[in-house]
Protein backbone atom coordinates (compact mmCIF):
# COMPACT_ATOMS: atom_id res chain seq x y z
CA UNK A 1 0.00 0.00 0.00
CA UNK A 2 1.07 3.37 -0.80
CA UNK A 3 1.49 6.30 1.04
CA UNK A 4 -1.28 7.98 -0.10
CA UNK A 5 -3.50 5.33 -0.19
CA UNK A 6 -2.44 4.47 3.64
CA UNK A 7 -3.38 7.85 4.80
CA UNK A 8 -7.17 7.74 2.89
CA UNK A 9 -7.50 4.70 5.25
CA UNK A 10 -6.35 6.53 8.50
CA UNK A 11 -8.90 9.61 7.41
CA UNK A 12 -12.01 6.93 6.80
CA UNK A 13 -10.69 5.02 10.17
CA UNK A 14 -11.32 8.66 12.07
CA UNK A 15 -14.27 9.16 9.86
CA UNK A 16 -16.12 6.17 11.13
CA UNK A 17 -14.91 7.58 14.70
CA UNK A 18 -17.00 10.27 14.48
CA UNK A 19 -14.55 12.57 13.40
CA UNK A 20 -15.20 16.05 12.40
CA UNK A 21 -12.15 17.44 9.42
CA UNK A 22 -11.65 21.34 9.55
CA UNK A 23 -9.45 23.14 7.27
CA UNK A 24 -8.85 24.98 3.41
CA UNK A 25 -9.98 22.36 0.90
CA UNK A 26 -11.16 19.82 2.43
CA UNK A 27 -14.61 20.27 0.73
CA UNK A 28 -12.91 21.63 -2.03
CA UNK A 29 -10.58 20.30 -4.24
CA UNK A 30 -7.45 22.12 -4.22
CA UNK A 31 -4.97 20.59 -2.41
CA UNK A 32 -3.23 17.04 -2.22
CA UNK A 33 -4.69 16.70 1.23
CA UNK A 34 -8.39 16.73 -0.75
CA UNK A 35 -7.92 13.64 -2.04
CA UNK A 36 -6.61 11.65 1.47
CA UNK A 37 -10.50 12.53 2.26
CA UNK A 38 -11.79 10.70 -0.57
CA UNK A 39 -14.76 8.50 0.70
CA UNK A 40 -15.35 11.23 4.14
CA UNK A 41 -18.90 12.16 3.81
CA UNK A 42 -18.97 15.82 3.10
CA UNK A 43 -21.34 16.42 6.71
CA UNK A 44 -17.81 15.10 8.21
CA UNK A 45 -16.18 18.30 6.85
CA UNK A 46 -15.72 21.91 7.37
CA UNK A 47 -14.23 24.33 5.32
CA UNK A 48 -13.20 27.62 7.03
CA UNK A 49 -11.58 30.95 5.80
CA UNK A 50 -7.68 30.96 5.31
CA UNK A 51 -7.42 31.86 8.75
CA UNK A 52 -4.49 29.72 10.19
CA UNK A 53 -4.70 30.69 13.85
CA UNK A 54 -8.31 30.81 13.98
CA UNK A 55 -8.66 27.47 12.66
CA UNK A 56 -6.83 25.57 15.17
CA UNK A 57 -8.65 27.65 18.21
CA UNK A 58 -11.82 27.13 16.80
CA UNK A 59 -11.10 23.51 16.07
CA UNK A 60 -9.75 23.71 19.93
CA UNK A 61 -13.15 25.32 20.78
CA UNK A 62 -15.49 22.39 19.44
CA UNK A 63 -12.69 20.27 21.52
CA UNK A 64 -14.15 21.31 24.85
CA UNK A 65 -17.69 20.55 23.97
CA UNK A 66 -17.34 17.68 21.06
CA UNK A 67 -17.28 13.92 22.12
CA UNK A 68 -15.93 12.87 18.74
CA UNK A 69 -12.30 13.57 17.19
CA UNK A 70 -11.40 17.42 15.47
CA UNK A 71 -8.82 17.02 12.96
CA UNK A 72 -7.49 20.35 11.57
CA UNK A 73 -6.02 20.36 8.82
CA UNK A 74 -3.01 21.98 7.49
CA UNK A 75 -2.01 21.17 3.67
CA UNK A 76 1.32 22.54 3.97
CA UNK A 77 3.84 23.18 7.07
CA UNK A 78 4.99 26.49 6.03
CA UNK A 79 0.72 27.66 6.87
CA UNK A 80 1.11 26.04 10.07
CA UNK A 81 3.63 28.71 11.31
CA UNK A 82 0.32 31.17 11.31
CA UNK A 83 -1.27 29.25 13.78
CA UNK A 84 1.63 28.70 16.17
CA UNK A 85 -0.10 31.21 19.05
CA UNK A 86 -2.95 28.84 18.79
CA UNK A 87 -0.76 25.63 18.82
CA UNK A 88 1.68 26.75 21.27
CA UNK A 89 0.36 29.47 23.71
CA UNK A 90 -3.06 27.22 23.86
CA UNK A 91 -3.69 23.68 23.08
CA UNK A 92 -0.25 23.18 24.25
CA UNK A 93 -0.28 25.19 27.33
CA UNK A 94 -3.91 25.00 28.75
CA UNK A 95 -2.87 21.12 30.68
CA UNK A 96 -0.38 23.88 32.59
CA UNK A 97 -3.04 26.43 32.94
CA UNK A 98 -5.83 24.69 34.83
CA UNK A 99 -7.98 21.48 34.01
CA UNK A 100 -8.91 22.03 30.55
CA UNK A 101 -7.79 19.15 28.43
CA UNK A 102 -8.28 20.18 24.89
CA UNK A 103 -7.72 17.48 22.05
CA UNK A 104 -6.77 18.50 18.66
CA UNK A 105 -5.32 16.32 15.78
CA UNK A 106 -3.21 18.40 13.72
CA UNK A 107 -2.04 17.55 10.55
CA UNK A 108 0.02 18.64 8.02
CA UNK A 109 1.85 17.81 5.12
CA UNK A 110 5.79 18.96 3.76
CA UNK A 111 5.16 19.36 0.15
CA UNK A 112 8.01 17.82 -1.79
CA UNK A 113 10.01 19.42 -4.13
CA UNK A 114 9.70 17.08 -7.47
CA UNK A 115 8.58 17.08 -9.87
CA UNK A 116 7.68 21.02 -9.59
CA UNK A 117 9.11 23.08 -6.88
CA UNK A 118 7.07 25.34 -4.92
CA UNK A 119 9.28 27.56 -3.39
CA UNK A 120 10.70 28.87 -0.51
CA UNK A 121 7.52 29.43 1.32
CA UNK A 122 5.58 26.32 0.36
CA UNK A 123 8.12 23.44 1.11
CA UNK A 124 9.64 23.53 4.82
CA UNK A 125 9.80 21.04 7.04
CA UNK A 126 9.88 22.30 10.58
CA UNK A 127 8.90 19.69 12.60
CA UNK A 128 11.92 19.99 14.79
CA UNK A 129 11.15 23.61 15.67
CA UNK A 130 7.77 22.74 16.49
CA UNK A 131 8.54 19.82 18.37
CA UNK A 132 11.19 22.53 20.43
CA UNK A 133 8.14 24.89 21.51
CA UNK A 134 5.63 21.98 22.06
CA UNK A 135 5.78 20.29 25.72
CA UNK A 136 2.90 18.72 25.76
CA UNK A 137 1.19 18.07 22.37
CA UNK A 138 2.76 14.69 21.26
CA UNK A 139 4.88 15.81 17.59
CA UNK A 140 4.90 12.67 15.14
CA UNK A 141 6.69 12.76 11.71
CA UNK A 142 5.26 9.99 9.50
CA UNK A 143 7.47 9.22 6.41
CA UNK A 144 6.62 5.71 5.91
CA UNK A 145 3.39 3.96 5.14
CA UNK A 146 3.14 1.46 7.43
CA UNK A 147 3.37 3.68 10.28
CA UNK A 148 0.44 5.66 8.88
CA UNK A 149 -2.51 3.75 10.82
CA UNK A 150 -0.89 2.94 13.93
CA UNK A 151 0.13 7.23 14.57
CA UNK A 152 -3.49 7.93 13.74
CA UNK A 153 -4.89 5.22 15.95
CA UNK A 154 -2.68 6.20 18.55
CA UNK A 155 -3.54 10.09 18.10
CA UNK A 156 -7.61 8.97 18.27
CA UNK A 157 -6.99 7.18 21.69
CA UNK A 158 -4.61 9.05 23.26
CA UNK A 159 -5.94 12.10 25.99
CA UNK A 160 -3.49 14.27 24.41
CA UNK A 161 -3.41 16.38 20.79
CA UNK A 162 -1.32 15.05 18.37
CA UNK A 163 0.95 16.90 15.57
CA UNK A 164 0.82 15.05 12.60
CA UNK A 165 3.23 15.31 9.99
CA UNK A 166 3.42 13.66 6.70
CA UNK A 167 6.74 13.50 5.07
CA UNK A 168 7.40 10.67 2.64
CA UNK A 169 7.94 12.88 0.34
CA UNK A 170 5.35 11.98 -1.85
CA UNK A 171 4.87 13.64 -5.15
CA UNK A 172 1.36 12.24 -5.97
CA UNK B 1 -22.13 39.41 44.13
CA UNK B 2 -22.89 42.69 44.55
CA UNK B 3 -20.31 45.46 43.27
CA UNK B 4 -19.19 46.01 46.79
CA UNK B 5 -18.63 42.13 47.37
CA UNK B 6 -16.40 42.22 44.01
CA UNK B 7 -14.42 45.49 45.36
CA UNK B 8 -13.62 44.15 48.47
CA UNK B 9 -12.64 40.62 46.98
CA UNK B 10 -10.00 42.71 45.24
CA UNK B 11 -8.71 44.95 47.89
CA UNK B 12 -7.96 41.68 49.60
CA UNK B 13 -5.85 40.37 46.32
CA UNK B 14 -4.37 43.33 46.16
CA UNK B 15 -3.22 43.57 49.75
CA UNK B 16 -1.74 40.03 48.98
CA UNK B 17 -0.18 41.11 46.59
CA UNK B 18 1.35 44.43 48.17
CA UNK B 19 2.72 42.23 51.23
CA UNK B 20 4.27 39.62 48.21
CA UNK B 21 2.53 36.71 48.69
CA UNK B 22 1.55 36.14 44.84
CA UNK B 23 4.63 35.56 43.36
CA UNK B 24 2.95 36.15 39.84
CA UNK B 25 1.73 39.30 37.98
CA UNK B 26 -2.24 40.22 39.28
CA UNK B 27 -4.53 42.08 36.71
CA UNK B 28 -7.00 43.93 39.02
CA UNK B 29 -10.35 45.38 38.12
CA UNK B 30 -12.09 49.24 38.40
CA UNK B 31 -14.25 49.19 40.61
CA UNK B 32 -16.34 51.00 37.98
CA UNK B 33 -16.32 48.11 35.97
CA UNK B 34 -18.70 46.45 38.49
CA UNK B 35 -22.06 47.50 37.99
CA UNK B 36 -21.91 47.31 33.94
CA UNK B 37 -20.15 43.57 34.70
CA UNK B 38 -23.56 42.48 37.06
CA UNK B 39 -25.90 43.89 34.34
CA UNK B 40 -24.29 41.92 32.02
CA UNK B 41 -24.16 38.68 34.04
CA UNK B 42 -28.06 38.82 34.71
CA UNK B 43 -27.95 37.41 31.07
CA UNK B 44 -25.46 34.82 31.73
CA UNK B 45 -27.07 31.51 32.37
CA UNK B 46 -24.94 28.76 34.54
CA UNK B 47 -24.98 27.06 31.47
CA UNK B 48 -23.61 29.25 29.35
CA UNK B 49 -19.83 29.51 28.85
CA UNK B 50 -17.72 32.45 29.87
CA UNK B 51 -14.17 33.56 28.09
CA UNK B 52 -12.45 35.75 29.77
CA UNK B 53 -8.73 37.95 29.53
CA UNK B 54 -5.86 38.23 31.85
CA UNK B 55 -7.90 40.43 34.20
CA UNK B 56 -10.70 37.82 34.92
CA UNK B 57 -11.60 38.21 38.41
CA UNK B 58 -15.04 39.36 38.12
CA UNK B 59 -16.00 37.58 35.45
CA UNK B 60 -15.11 34.46 37.51
CA UNK B 61 -16.47 35.56 40.66
CA UNK B 62 -19.90 36.67 38.58
CA UNK B 63 -19.98 33.34 36.76
CA UNK B 64 -20.48 31.45 40.27
CA UNK B 65 -16.78 30.49 40.81
CA UNK B 66 -16.24 30.26 44.58
CA UNK B 67 -14.60 33.60 46.37
CA UNK B 68 -12.13 30.96 47.85
CA UNK B 69 -11.65 28.92 44.61
CA UNK B 70 -10.75 32.28 42.48
CA UNK B 71 -8.29 33.44 45.84
CA UNK B 72 -6.95 29.98 45.63
CA UNK B 73 -6.18 29.85 41.46
CA UNK B 74 -4.52 33.77 42.25
CA UNK B 75 -2.59 32.85 44.92
CA UNK B 76 -1.04 29.92 42.74
CA UNK B 77 0.29 32.68 40.35
CA UNK B 78 -3.04 32.13 38.21
CA UNK B 79 -4.50 35.45 38.01
CA UNK B 80 -3.64 35.96 34.00
CA UNK B 81 -5.96 32.36 33.26
CA UNK B 82 -8.43 31.61 35.92
CA UNK B 83 -10.63 28.81 34.61
CA UNK B 84 -13.44 26.36 35.97
CA UNK B 85 -14.47 23.63 33.51
CA UNK B 86 -17.31 23.03 36.60
CA UNK B 87 -18.54 26.66 35.89
CA UNK B 88 -17.64 27.07 31.99
CA UNK B 89 -15.28 29.40 32.43
CA UNK B 90 -12.15 29.84 30.56
CA UNK B 91 -9.24 32.82 30.40
CA UNK B 92 -6.30 33.31 28.68
CA UNK B 93 -3.29 35.71 28.55
CA UNK B 94 -3.02 36.16 24.97
CA UNK B 95 -4.80 38.79 23.41
CA UNK B 96 -7.50 38.78 21.23
CA UNK B 97 -7.16 34.30 21.46
CA UNK B 98 -10.33 33.60 22.93
CA UNK B 99 -12.19 34.81 19.85
CA UNK B 100 -11.66 31.58 17.53
CA UNK B 101 -11.79 29.10 20.71
CA UNK B 102 -15.66 30.89 21.25
CA UNK B 103 -16.71 30.18 18.29
CA UNK B 104 -15.75 26.40 18.10
CA UNK B 105 -17.52 26.31 21.45
CA UNK B 106 -20.70 27.80 19.69
CA UNK B 107 -20.55 25.84 16.61
CA UNK B 108 -20.82 23.13 18.79
CA UNK B 109 -23.76 23.94 20.35
CA UNK B 110 -23.37 26.34 23.51
CA UNK B 111 -23.89 29.38 24.33
CA UNK B 112 -21.00 32.00 24.55
CA UNK B 113 -19.82 35.15 26.23
CA UNK B 114 -16.37 36.01 24.96
CA UNK B 115 -14.50 39.05 26.61
CA UNK B 116 -12.38 41.50 25.04
CA UNK B 117 -10.59 44.48 25.30
CA UNK B 118 -10.93 47.88 22.90
CA UNK B 119 -7.39 46.85 21.27
CA UNK B 120 -8.87 43.13 20.82
CA UNK B 121 -12.01 44.53 18.75
CA UNK B 122 -10.20 46.92 16.68
CA UNK B 123 -7.90 44.23 15.17
CA UNK B 124 -8.93 41.57 12.20
CA UNK B 125 -8.96 39.03 14.79
CA UNK B 126 -12.38 40.14 16.20
CA UNK B 127 -14.02 41.07 12.69
CA UNK B 128 -12.90 37.32 11.36
CA UNK B 129 -14.71 35.85 14.76
CA UNK B 130 -17.57 38.44 14.26
CA UNK B 131 -18.11 37.24 10.16
CA UNK B 132 -18.21 33.65 11.45
CA UNK B 133 -20.26 33.72 14.02
CA UNK B 134 -22.42 35.69 11.97
CA UNK B 135 -22.44 33.61 9.25
CA UNK B 136 -22.68 30.45 10.97
CA UNK B 137 -25.67 31.33 13.20
CA UNK B 138 -23.64 31.15 16.51
CA UNK B 139 -25.26 32.22 19.98
CA UNK B 140 -22.19 34.01 21.05
CA UNK B 141 -22.01 37.20 22.28
CA UNK B 142 -18.58 39.20 22.21
CA UNK B 143 -18.02 42.01 24.75
CA UNK B 144 -15.68 44.87 24.68
CA UNK B 145 -14.56 46.34 27.77
CA UNK B 146 -13.59 49.71 26.47
CA UNK B 147 -10.92 51.51 29.19
CA UNK B 148 -9.22 52.79 25.92
CA UNK B 149 -6.23 51.41 26.73
CA UNK B 150 -4.04 48.63 25.58
CA UNK B 151 -2.38 47.66 28.41
CA UNK B 152 -0.86 51.29 28.72
CA UNK B 153 -0.89 52.50 25.26
CA UNK B 154 -3.92 54.68 24.21
CA UNK B 155 -5.49 52.14 21.65
CA UNK B 156 -6.30 55.33 19.35
CA UNK B 157 -3.03 56.51 18.94
CA UNK B 158 -1.92 53.42 18.57
CA UNK B 159 -3.30 53.45 15.30
CA UNK B 160 -2.80 57.02 14.56
CA UNK B 161 -6.41 57.11 14.83
CA UNK B 162 -7.16 56.03 11.65
CA UNK B 163 -10.33 54.19 10.21
CA UNK B 164 -11.61 51.35 8.13
CA UNK B 165 -12.09 53.68 5.11
CA UNK B 166 -12.89 52.71 1.40
CA UNK B 167 -10.15 55.61 0.46
CA UNK B 168 -7.09 53.32 0.59
CA UNK B 169 -9.21 50.06 -1.55
CA UNK B 170 -8.84 49.44 -4.65
CA UNK B 171 -11.23 46.28 -5.96
CA UNK B 172 -11.18 44.45 -9.41
CA UNK B 173 -13.58 41.61 -10.48
CA UNK B 174 -12.82 38.61 -12.61
CA UNK B 175 -13.23 35.33 -13.68
CA UNK B 176 -10.63 32.79 -13.26
CA UNK B 177 -9.78 30.88 -16.47
CA UNK B 178 -7.02 28.31 -15.02
CA UNK B 179 -6.90 26.30 -12.44
CA UNK B 180 -5.44 27.44 -9.28
CA UNK B 181 -2.59 24.90 -9.66
CA UNK B 182 -2.13 23.56 -13.00
CA UNK B 183 -0.88 19.39 -12.07
CA UNK B 184 1.64 18.21 -14.71
CA UNK B 185 0.11 15.01 -16.90
CA UNK B 186 -0.74 12.30 -14.38
CA UNK B 187 -0.60 14.23 -10.97
CA UNK B 188 -2.59 15.37 -8.84
CA UNK B 189 -2.74 19.23 -7.89
CA UNK B 190 -1.40 20.45 -4.94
Amino acid sequence: MGFKQAVNEAMLMLAREGALFVGQSVAYDGATMYHTLAGVPQEQRLEVPVLEDFQLGFCLGLSLVRKAPIVSIYPRMDFLLLAANQLVSHLDRFCEMGEFRPKVIVRTRVAPKQPLNAGPQHCNDYTNAFASMLRNVRVVKLEKAEDVMSTYERALRSAESSLVVEANGDTS
Amino acid sequence: MTAEDLIVFENDIAREFDAGRIRAPVHLNSPGQAEALINIFKNVAPEDWVLSTWRGTFHALLKGIPPEEVKRQIMAGRSMFISSPQHRFLSSAIMGAMLPIACGLAFEGARVWCFIGDMAASIGAFQDAVRFADGHHLDVRFVIENNSLSTNTPTQEAWAHGKVTKSHIIEYQYTRTYPHYQPLPGQHGF
